[in-house]
């Protein structure tokens, strides 16, 4: 008995498809479920998949519509995260200025200096990238891994562009500030 | 007259003056996009001035390509396991 598609699909391309799916996911249960996801989808239209094209760009693609798809779901459903502790003074008095326990200490690491061909520290950031809030994770893997412009990610997520830089600044503070603790405080 | 025009003169200082919290804004923006020529300006004045955006700066160049490199998928391959593979035709069928 001819084994179904899925079936082949999975054996074939189950692990680089899902290896895909954690580089933008990181989370195992997402990553499965949106594979899933693929193999369901690609069952339905598989009638208008043409031979001749790749049948492993094709799953890909599908998959990287489901990813957009499950960032677009899970945003709506996320409470907004805007009003983390803000690691500015927000006193009129000094307003704007760092809160002298979170101004970023000196690393002492010069600019160029091969400070970082650790696989630590990937693992570090990794788990900076994953303690993120999950709103500015999605916008910012957008941004990084489908260098979506901002107006993309405002029509795919429905924030507004001027809140993506604001997003990603506040991403990228405490991504900062944990590869601080997590690395550097740890170090010395 | 003359009072118009100390205070817009007052205005163009006070825009010249950005706190801790826009600089770094401004910062994290110049990793994605280009600055206006009024924002790069004003950056410069803040960071001539505050030692910890400079450092903010420094650290925020060097996790850059880092963030760059891990973000990126590079066919590093993570295996389903079988428990996973099982419970993915069984859900298709």
């Amino acid at each position: 008995m001819p084994k179904t598609n899925p079936e082949m699909w999975l054996h074939k391309y189950g692990d680089y498809l899902y290896s895909y799916a954690i580089s933008r996911l990181k989370l195992p249960e997402l990553a499965e479920d949106v594979l899933q996801e693929t193999f369901l989808s690609a069952m339905k239209s598989k009638d208008n998949f043409k031979e001749k094209s790749n049948e492993k760009t094709w799953l890909t693609s599908i998959l990287k519509r489901k990813i957009i798809d499950l960032y677009r779901k899970k945003y709506k459903n996320i409470e907004t995260s805007m009003d983390a502790k803000s690691m500015f003074v927000q006193d009129k008095f000094m307003y704007g200025s760092w809160n002298a326990e979170d101004a970023p200490q000196d690393w002492g690491v010069a600019q160029g200096e091969d400070w970082i061909g650790d696989e630590e520290f990937i693992k570090v950031l990794d788990k900076c990238i994953l303690n993120l809030p999950d709103k500015w994770r999605f916008v910012f893997m957008m941004k990084h891994q489908e260098e979506a412009s901002n107006s993309s990610i405002n029509k795919k997520l429905g924030v507004s562009e001027s809140n993506i830089w604001t997003i990603l600044h506040r991403a990228r503070l405490q991504l900062r500030e944990c590869i601080e603790s997590l690395w550097f405080k740890t170090l010395s | 007259m003359k009072k118009t025009l100390i205070n817009r003169f007052k205005n163009v200082m006070m825009k010249m003056m950005i706190t801790c919290e826009t600089a770094t804004y401004l910062i994290d923006k110049n990793h994605y996009t280009e600055l206006s020529f009024i924002e790069k300006l004003n950056l410069k004045i803040h960071l001539y001035t505050c030692k910890s955006c400079s450092i903010y700066k420094v650290e925020s160049n060097l996790i850059n390509d880092k963030i760059i490199k891990t973000l990126k998928f590079d066919d590093k391959e993570i295996k389903l396991t079988d428990e996973q593979k099982e419970r993915l035709i069984k859900n298709l069928k």
